[in-house]
């Protein structure tokens, strides 16, 4: 199955300027999005500035992860289980002012 | 008293008198200045359902006890129940009017009851003393700074003396002003200012410094303002960049989150000739308040259109949310509100309402997205009360009510959004909702947290709580938004500095008491406001929030929202209805 990865602002630049990147999984991998948030920094370490996965648990620097139009938070967070044709938005932090 | 100059004047413009009222060190302890001062005195002496424009209520206009004795605390908090949302409101403004208010000897004024004619009140060595100023009424905010050259000048435009609710307060405006300007520009408050028909307030301080130090060692004061300009020099004037906050609108955009069209998408095209490395192509100098070394103003000058200060949320509301991207007409819409004495943030977004009733033919007016002639006089319109001005003077929940179109009216509590769509940054949105003066951003500036947290409502919750306490601690010094929100680098050394410069006048606070200082200041708002009548139910999002955006999808789902305010009213120990229990306020130490 097919994930989509949109990124924004200083995350597209750490992420080689691709604004979007499709991941492939196997349906029988472990579908929770922690997963996938692993491979993208397999993929991109230079992510690591602003998300990182520490004791299966995700942490961000600010930035807001939405799946589908809704931030995870309101899901199940880390644990929320993937499926075929899912858009993820990562959202940089918005430092610079207020 | 604890420290020299532990006084409010209070004006009285029933009786036309101002007597000096000293403020005991039981209060000064537990409320410092600033916000705090305000808030509490705003509890204690307000009647429940006052008319925001009536002689009972009062304007709060507060300096904070860290002014000219260390650098940097120069902003003036302006304070009243708001005519645009009834809440408890607070604004704040930079410039030099509360350091030379603390250097004529007061943290505050408290003005009170409404005067027949209009009159400026003048602060002075001299003295104080009321006079009328019938010459300068419906004078631009610009002409009455000029007018009074050597004084630091509080004042209303136009908009303020003809009661509009989207008015605010301006100091030191001057084409070519010495020192940075200052708006407190939310909530209304002019209106409440023009309402007592008081025009402006000058003061002239004279107090040296040694004066109001006398109980400071000489040498910890120096010691404490030396590390603490160390600071802004090395982690906070790196993040300034061109100034007025303008760095933010690369971010934003790059984000999705500025405001298109009455917040309908995130980013528009053009949106790069707005950036902060375009505005600094054209800026043509940078003013800082007084004894700030930060120069965050940023002077800009196109072609033969100047103007003395602009910032980000006026350029994303006026520019991004009416489709304009001309920077020279930006300058003139900056000039425009601010001559007529308007907040731009909710000039901005009534303007992106009345753009899309118009587009959806809901009214005769036809009006172009990016057409800034026809946005400037609306402004007119809305400032001079004339046609469909006068509906739209009363705020934008009146307005969407009036046209039968609260479906698209982007406010909570009647305070208009400011110019981060939460549905990119969600955490805005509980920092929105639970803002004690309506939607507002600089409660809880939660998308720019250096610290790392998990994405889920339990963090987001405990950092909301926690900027809101701190910042309202933070606005009893006065402490700067531009300063702290600024830095690059976490700011809790700062804030750790701050409170030393606190204890060195003689007060007694480490880190969990300052920040308890501000949590018991947020509870105050918050029954103030319950005593108004608002609970839960206003805590709400603007319908357009809940829905799928045009371009990216991105929505808050309604009861997600609901569950993250429970856990939000848990921790801040307030009730399912979003009213302080009396357990929080015995424990706070408030008084209902």
């Amino acid at each position: 199955m097919k994930i989509i990865v949109r990124l924004y602002g200083v995350l597209r630049s750490l992420a080689g300027d691709r604004e979007r990147i499709e991941i492939e999984l196997d349906e029988r991998d472990d579908l929770r999005l922690i997963r996938l948030i692993e491979r993208l920094l397999e993929e991109y370490p230079e992510l690591r500035r602003y998300i990182s996965v520490e004791d299966d648990k995700l942490r961000v620097r600010g930035v807001s992860i939405i799946l589908n139009g809704q931030h995870i938070m309101f899901l199940e967070g880390e644990n929320t289980l993937l499926k075929n044709e899912d858009i993820i938005d990562l959202i940089p932090p918005v430092s610079g002012g207020i | 008293m604890i420290f020299p100059g532990q006084k409010v004047l209070r004006v009285d413009l029933d009786r036309g008198s101002v007597e000096e009222e000293e403020l005991k060190d039981e209060i000064i302890e537990r409320y410092v200045g600033g916000k705090g001062l305000a808030a509490y005195l705003m509890y204690r002496e307000l009647k429940q359902g006052v008319d925001p424009l009536s002689p009972e209520n009062k304007l709060f206009i507060f300096g904070g006890p860290l002014a000219f004795i260390y650098p940097t605390f120069t902003r003036t908090i302006v304070a009243s129940k708001s005519p645009l949302t009834n809440t408890f409101s607070d604004s704040n403004a930079g410039g030099s009017f509360a350091v030379e208010l603390r250097r004529a000897g007061y943290l505050g004024i408290v003005v009170e009851g409404a005067s027949d004619k209009l009159v400026c009140l003048k602060i002075d060595r001299e003295g104080r003393r009321l006079f009328e100023c019938e010459n300068l009424r419906l004078r631009t905010t610009y002409e009455v700074g000029e007018y009074f050259p050597e004084y630091s000048v509080l004042t209303i435009g136009p908009a303020g003396e003809n009661l509009v609710r989207i008015s605010g307060v301006f100091i030191d405006m001057r084409r070519k002003p010495r020192s940075r300007p200052g708006v407190a520009g939310r909530g209304g408050l002019g209106a409440v200012m023009g309402s007592k028909k008081l025009k402006a307030i000058i003061v002239r301080g004279f107090m040296r410094e040694e004066d109001l130090a006398r109980n400071v060692s000489p040498d910890l004061r120096t010691r404490l303002s030396r590390e603490y300009l160390k600071f802004v020099l090395e982690n906070v004037i790196p993040g300034i960049g061109v100034g007025g906050n303008l760095p933010v609108f690369r971010v934003s955009a790059e984000a999705r989150i500025l405001p298109v069209k009455n917040f309908r998408q995130g980013i528009h095209e053009g949106w790069e000739q707005l950036v902060d490395d375009e505005w600094a192509k054209i800026k043509i100098g940078k003013l800082s308040c007084p004894t700030c070394p930060v120069a965050c103003g940023a002077r800009m000058r196109m072609d033969s259109r100047e103007t003395e200060r602009i910032e980000y949320e006026t350029v994303a509301m006026n520019g991004s949310n009416l489709g304009i991207t001309d920077k020279r007409m930006l300058i003139e819409i900056n000039n425009e509100l601010n001559e007529l004495g308007l907040d731009s943030i909710s000039a901005g977004s009534i303007a992106a309402f009345v753009a899309e009733l118009s587009e959806r033919g809901l009214i005769d007016l036809k009006i172009r997205w990016g057409d800034a002639e026809a946005f400037m006089k609306l402004y007119r319109d809305i400032a001079y009360r004339s046609g469909l001005g006068d509906i739209l003077a009363e705020g934008i929940a009146h307005a969407s009510k009036y046209f039968n179109a609260e479906e698209i009216a982007l406010h909570i509590k009647g305070l208009d959004i400011p110019a981060y769509d939460p549905r990119g940054v969600v955490g805005m949105s509980l920092a929105y909702a639970t803002a004690d003066r309506g939607g507002d951003h600089l409660r809880a500036w939660t998308v720019a947290v250096e610290v790392s947290t998990r994405p889920s409502i339990e963090d987001l919750v405990k950092l909301t709580i926690n900027l809101q306490n701190r910042n309202a601690a933070l606005w009893t010094l006065v402490a700067c938004d531009n300063i702290v929100s600024n830095s690059i680098k976490p700011p809790e050394p700062m804030i750790e500095i701050y409170i030393k410069m606190l204890n060195s006048l003689g007060l007694e606070y480490d880190m969990e008491r300052f920040l308890e200082l501000g949590e018991r200041i947020y509870n105050i708002a918050r029954v103030f406001n319950a005593r108004e009548g608002f609970s839960r139910r206003d805590d709400k999002l603007p319908p357009r929030f809940y829905e799928r955006r045009e371009d990216t999808g991105w929505y808050i789902n309604r009861e997600s929202f609901e569950k993250m305010l429970d856990r939000y009213y848990q921790l801040r120990g307030w009730s399912d209805l979003g009213i302080p229990t009396p357990e929080t306020l015995r424990r706070l130490g408030i008084e209902v």
